[in-house]
């Protein structure tokens, strides 16, 4: 099914049934016999996950309204899909992302849209096992990759080119495979920041994408349009703040939803996002103003770190909460950080927004992927103050070798700082869920306990 | 952050061209002021001579060639309360007149703004040239002092150089080029008053220097070497809390003089450096409540505030 027709500069290409044209090297002729036929299962058990992962947060009692525009958007087959499609056929560009460290703003400034591609697809898996012939490898570079190459997203599907940012070994070589399928602008992150050419080195970065995303859209981003999209950013980030600002001031809404609204940042259109979320902060003071909690004074408060949670795939989530937990704050790529960090220009010359941009995305970043990631823990202990974390529940993917490195040192300083700390592998498929159940569930009794003892 | 009157730069500004209406125009410009005694031995840190008919803007080494020359009995007095008050200016202060009184910073703050009001880039230092310049300026100093009190010296039979070169940083200072012309036209100096063909020249350089990169001549201030020691140990400072941090390195990108010392600092609280001169931009830009501050006498006087905190009182945040 071709839906868009990117693929005429590839005429050897070849599109049958519902598969993605494969052609070259990396990626085997086989394979895409084998794909043949596979989309329709993602898609269809897709779908279900995303309607059973709704339904669950819509029968949460005592919602907030203004949630709604969130789960509509969070239907990946829905409204966004078609709104993207409708853009797409009047011409216009859509850029994939496959990490937090992607500046937006430039591909915003340049009219198009960006998209965020991790997938949290289980079903997809499978095809890229079959590719790969590795089950131990990270399930969220699998399930994108299996969700690329059976064409079972139209995000995927409609992106025109995509920007892969190396943190970790699975999205290097993730982003030499795919770029087989579609133009990737490879996107290579200094592991060590401290240094100055490090700085240099991904500002450089930067100023790459720009030139690859204006040869995508044919034309030059003006200064303006740079300007514009940085001050979108920001309105966006200053109501993802006011929204922190809420939730540390009562338990106005439960975990799985602020990470679902923070998941969308990468999906919605930004504009709508914040003011939507603009709208759910209104909605949420109200409810701190008349004392409308979702849960008592006395539900173990637990901050969640470690692997990104990608919608749908929200079974620790579900989990941790369904167990009597309250996730008060995370610290993940996909939770909280989306837009903390701020873009501050000093000068709003082009140099001055880029180099503003860059900051933003690298610097402050807490993405294990650094060393020494010092950052990481002044921030853990940061939100752990502030949002009065009784425990810290670690999730690693099963196959993210730099978080569970990272939790080890984690483990080590959240001890000395009396906070304890529960260590979770998991992968996307249901099969851990109960394993993961009984060891959370010890864990909550274990601080709530602690909690009790407490003097007050 | 915020708007322009929210921004600690305002104030600033006001205060700059306050400070230099006050004393150029106003205090100076009174005749019986500068003949009144006390008035005599205040001293600012500017380095400055007097090229103001009634002005005490002395530069302090230049008092010290004249006691040396004078003897000490004679000029004790003289010199030993201006010292004091210079040296507990320093104390209380550090550098704060750069950013916020000199004359100099001034024009270099309006140099900054048209260069961004036009939109031109600016002319980034490397790194390891800024940290070079920093130490030059001690170099300035040093050599500025020495050449002065050694025409002190009765020993080393230098006098004679005292009425065509007294003072060497008198012939550089861009100060000069800068502000005796329009004293002259306001009548405010004699019409016969020379401006150094020297200090023309460093008035070019500093306009051709100052204009594409942040506060040049700070860099290089000799004045700003006789307080950068004492700046680290001055009742204000930065402070920094270092658990709210989030190493976004945006201070550092801020700083007119460039120091990264504020954003790799991981331990310490006071993170005030001798080059600091005091403006305050990090603390304006840092987008974390709380986490970088200013401190006088060990009381919190500014703190930095989340971007997100003036939506709170407006519509914007409701209702966008």
């Amino acid at each position: 099914m071709k839906i868009f027709g990117r693929r005429k500069s590839e005429p050897e290409a070849v599109d049958n049934a519902g598969s993605v044209a494969v052609e070259r090297r990396y990626v085997p002729v086989k394979v895409k016999e084998r794909m043949t036929g596979r989309r329709d299962k993602v898609v269809r058990e897709a779908k279900e996950k995303i309607r059973v992962e709704t339904e669950k947060i819509r029968a949460i009692p005592n919602n907030p309204e203004s949630l709604d525009h969130f789960l509509e958007i969070g239907d990946y087959f829905g409204k966004r899909s078609e709104e993207i499609i409708g853009f797409k056929n009047k011409g216009g560009k859509v850029v994939g992302t496959f990490c937090e460290f992607v500046p937006k703003e430039i591909i915003h400034a340049a009219g198009a849209i960006p998209i965020q591609l991790s997938c949290g697809f289980s079903e997809a898996i499978q095809p890229a096992n079959d590719l790969l012939s590795d089950a131990g490898l990270c399930p969220l570079m699998r399930s994108s990759l299996g969700t690329m190459m059976t064409g079972s997203s139209t995000y995927y599907e409609a992106s025109d080119m995509m920007v892969n940012p190396t943190p970790c070994d699975a999205k290097l070589k993730m982003g030499e495979i795919i770029q087989d399928l579609v133009p990737v602008v490879t996107m290579n992150v200094p592991r060590i920041k401290d240094s100055f050419s490090a700085r240099k080195q991904w500002i450089q970065e930067v100023w790459n994408l720009k030139e690859r995303v204006e040869e995508l859209v044919g034309k030059k981003i003006s200064k303006k349009a740079l300007r514009e999209s940085i001050e979108t950013y920001q309105a966006a980030q200053n109501a993802w703040r006011k929204f922190w600002d809420v939730r540390k001031r009562g338990n106005v809404i439960w975990g799985r939803q602020a990470l679902l609204v923070s998941w969308l940042t990468y999906i919605d259109d930004i504009k709508r996002w914040t003011k939507n979320i603009n709208k759910l902060n209104a909605e949420l003071e109200t409810r701190v103003k008349e004392k409308n909690f979702v849960c008592g004074d006395d539900t173990p408060r637990v901050m969640l770190a470690g692997s990104p949670i990608i919608w749908p795939n929200w079974k620790i989530l579900n989990l941790i909460e369904e167990s009597g937990a309250y996730i008060a704050c995370d610290e993940l790529c996909s939770g909280m950080r989306v837009l903390w960090d701020h873009t501050v220009v000093d000068e709003w010359t082009q140099k001055g927004m880029m180099d503003a941009i860059a900051d933003k995305y690298f610097l402050p970043c807490t993405c294990p992927c650094f060393s020494p990631n010092l950052e990481r823990e002044t921030n853990m202990l940061r939100r752990i103050k502030e949002y009065k974390i009784d425990g810290v529940v670690f999730h690693v993917l099963k196959g993210c070798h730099l978080n569970s490195m990272d939790a080890a040192k984690t483990s080590v300083f959240l001890k000395k700082n009396d906070i304890p700390m529960l260590k979770i592998e998991s992968e996307y498929d249901e099969g851990d869920r109960e394993q993961l159940r009984i060891r959370i569930e010890a864990f909550l009794e274990i601080i709530q306990t602690r909690k009790e003892d407490l003097p007050f | 952050m915020g708007k322009f009157w929210q921004r600690i730069s305002t104030p600033r500004l006001i205060a700059q061209f306050g400070w230099l209406v006050f004393a150029n125009a106003l205090l100076f410009g009174v005749p019986s002021f500068g003949t009144i005694a006390w008035t005599r031995n205040i001293y600012f840190p500017d380095a400055t001579t007097k090229f103001l008919q009634n002005a005490p803007t002395y530069s302090i080494v230049y008092k010290l060639q004249d006691t040396l020359e004078g003897g000490f009995i004679t000029y004790y007095m003289d010199l030993v309360i201006p010292l004091l008050i210079f040296v507990v200016l320093i104390l209380l202060l550090g550098r704060f007149w750069c950013a916020w009184l000199c004359p100099l910073g001034l024009p270099q703050d309006l140099l900054t703004r048209l260069r961004r009001w036009l939109g031109w880039k600016r002319v980034e230092l490397p790194p390891k040239w800024s940290v070079a310049l920093h130490q030059m300026k001690y170099l300035g100093l040093f050599l500025v002092i020495f050449y002065t009190l050694s025409l002190g010296f009765p020993g080393l039979g230098l006098p004679g150089f005292r009425t065509s070169l007294a003072i060497p940083y008198e012939q550089l200072d861009p100060n000069r080029a800068m502000y005796v012309y329009p004293q002259i036209a306001l009548g405010l100096l004699p019409p016969n008053t020379i401006v150094p063909i020297l200090s023309l020249l460093t008035f070019g350089f500093f306009l051709m220097t100052c204009f594409p990169i942040r506060r040049f001549w700070c860099h290089i201030c000799p004045a700003g070497a006789m307080m950068a020691p004492f700046n680290k140990y001055a009742s204000i400072h930065l402070k920094k809390d270092n658990s709210k941090c989030t190493h976004c390195g945006i201070c550092a990108r801020v700083c007119p003089m460039e120091i990264r010392k504020v954003w790799t600092e991981r331990e310490k609280e006071n993170v005030t450096v001798s080059e600091c001169v005091h403006c305050y931009r990090c603390v304006e830009e840092c987008p974390e409540d709380g986490c970088l501050g200013v401190s006088v006498m060990g009381k919190v006087v500014l703190e930095s505030k989340s971007p997100n905190s003036e939506l709170t009182n407006t519509k914007e945040g409701v209702a966008t």
